[in-house]
């Protein structure tokens, strides 16, 4: 298990395997939040923690690919649903399922949306975003001879993917033309959704499809030039996905 | 004035939980039920912003996604908790609720009766005894488990739940709920709450 704080990187020898005896007998950080060593569906809420500046504790355990081997299969008999990520605060609060942790560590921050409605088209951006982010998995777990295929189905110009994405650029552009964020005027857990599962994967692995949608290319940008987020894609660990 | 406008196809799925939030609110809303022929065009008309349903509309207010509009309205309405953390509890039992739906539905759609019947099987012997223990868990570790799942009043999870929990005879063959004597019980308990024993009598009487 890779074990950092959030401004430098170590790698540690594994805790115990009872992973909430080890919580135990440990200083508990303000918030410690345990996934394993992606991006995926924790990414977005590392970037919360980024941008806010907020110090955690990285958890991460070892992948190394579907299905799951290793290490998971020895601890996840401690996480409630036998998935993480799970987010543990110092008042002994314990917090499953990606986007309950994500929106919750956003509200603390007010970056979820200033008013109720504000909230509610971010939750829309996300579940739309999460929803074409598995046509990305599928491809990343893909075999080799079937990468081919899934790297089609999901950029196809019908795709369900390819919709999503025509979707959030029409989205974002009417969000005051497009030259801000997703939601209001400023940037929201919906943006750093959007880098984290869509946007850093295409950059990757199809970089000229960005270029159908110059606001959400733009929206990139504008998202990597912040300088908290610049200076953790910087030390973060390089992950499959 | 404006009047909420809830779109989706004629069957209870994932509106359901939204049309028992506003029974619930006591809040009068525009049950709009697509049907299969009309949904092409209406997609192709660029009115749904992901091209999808459930929609909800309220004068110039335009929702898709239906955990956004549910935890929206519930919000609006006071039946999302009182504090962020509660909000967070909510969220994660819905969440929940709607993974092991998922993969339930995903069962029920396997055509070979056989490979049906084995993962069938399988899902009563791990997904079921997970989900279904961790919840029912958090149920009883809400002050015992005689109220809802968070806080002391009903939220959106709590329809939800009831929501997915009349699918189960007929996906798993069985009431799988007998097993969870605390969700169990909370499902009873919704099926008595006067709005929505009348929203029950009164909905659309579909299959699904």
């Amino acid at each position: 298990m890779i074990k950092s704080a959030g401004s430098a990187a170590t790698t540690t020898k594994p805790p115990t395997e009872n992973h909430l005896l080890y919580a135990l007998e440990n200083t508990m950080p303000k918030y410690k939040l345990t996934y394993f060593n992606l991006k995926a569906r924790a990414e977005d809420t590392r970037l919360l923690f980024a941008v806010t500046g907020q110090d955690y504790e990285d958890v991460r355990i070892e992948f190394t690919g579907y299905p799951v081997t290793g290490e998971f299969l020895d601890i996840k008999h401690n996480f409630l649903f036998r998935e993480v990520p799970v987010l543990e605060t110092e008042d002994g609060v314990r917090l499953y399922q990606s986007h309950a942790i994500a929106r919750y560590v956003a509200t603390e921050f007010g970056l979820a949306g200033e008013t109720n409605l504000e909230k509610a088209k971010v939750d829309m951006i996300i579940d739309s975003i999460d929803e074409a982010f598995s046509s990305l998995v599928w491809y990343y777990f893909a075999e080799d001879d079937q990468k081919p295929i899934k790297f089609k189905e999901a950029f196809d110009d019908q795709s369900s993917f390819t919709n999503c994405m025509d979707s959030l650029e029409r989205l974002l552009t009417a969000n005051k033309g497009g030259d801000g964020f997703f939601v209001g005027d400023k940037l929201t857990w919906a943006d750093l959704k959007f880098h984290s599962s869509l946007g850093d994967n295409i950059k990757r692995i199809n970089p000229d499809y960005l270029k159908n949608y110059p606001k959400l290319s733009s929206l990139m940008d504008r998202i990597e030039n912040v300088p908290a987020i610049k200076t953790w894609m910087a030390k973060r660990p390089e992950t499959m996905f | 004035m404006a009047k909420y406008q809830l779109s989706y196809f004629n069957i209870k799925g994932i509106a359901e939980p939204i049309r028992m939030l506003f029974a619930v609110a006591g809040v009068e809303y525009e049950d709009i039920r697509i049907q299969p022929e009309q949904w092409p065009s209406e997609k192709a008309s660029g009115k749904y912003p992901f091209g999808s349903m459930p929609i909800l509309v309220y004068g110039d207010i335009k929702i898709a996604q239906s955990f956004a509009i549910t935890r929206y309205l519930a919000n609006e309405f006071g039946l999302n908790g009182k504090t962020n953390l509660e909000k967070a509890n909510v969220d994660m039992i819905a969440d929940a609720l709607k993974d092991i739906g998922e993969k339930i539905g995903k069962l029920f759609q396997e055509q070979d009766e056989t490979k049906k019947a084995e993962k069938l099987a399988e899902i009563k012997r791990t997904d079921v005894p997970t989900y279904f223990g961790a919840l029912e868990g958090i149920l009883k570790d809400n002050k015992g488990g005689d109220g809802y799942f968070v806080g002391d009043d009903l939220t959106w999870a709590d329809l939800l739940f009831f929501s997915q929990s009349e699918y189960y005879p007929m996906m798993l063959n069985e009431d799988v709920l007998i097993s969870y004597p605390k969700m169990k019980a909370l499902r009873d308990r919704i099926n008595e709450h006067p709005r929505i024993k009348e929203w029950l009598e009164k909905r659309p009487k579909t299959e699904y």
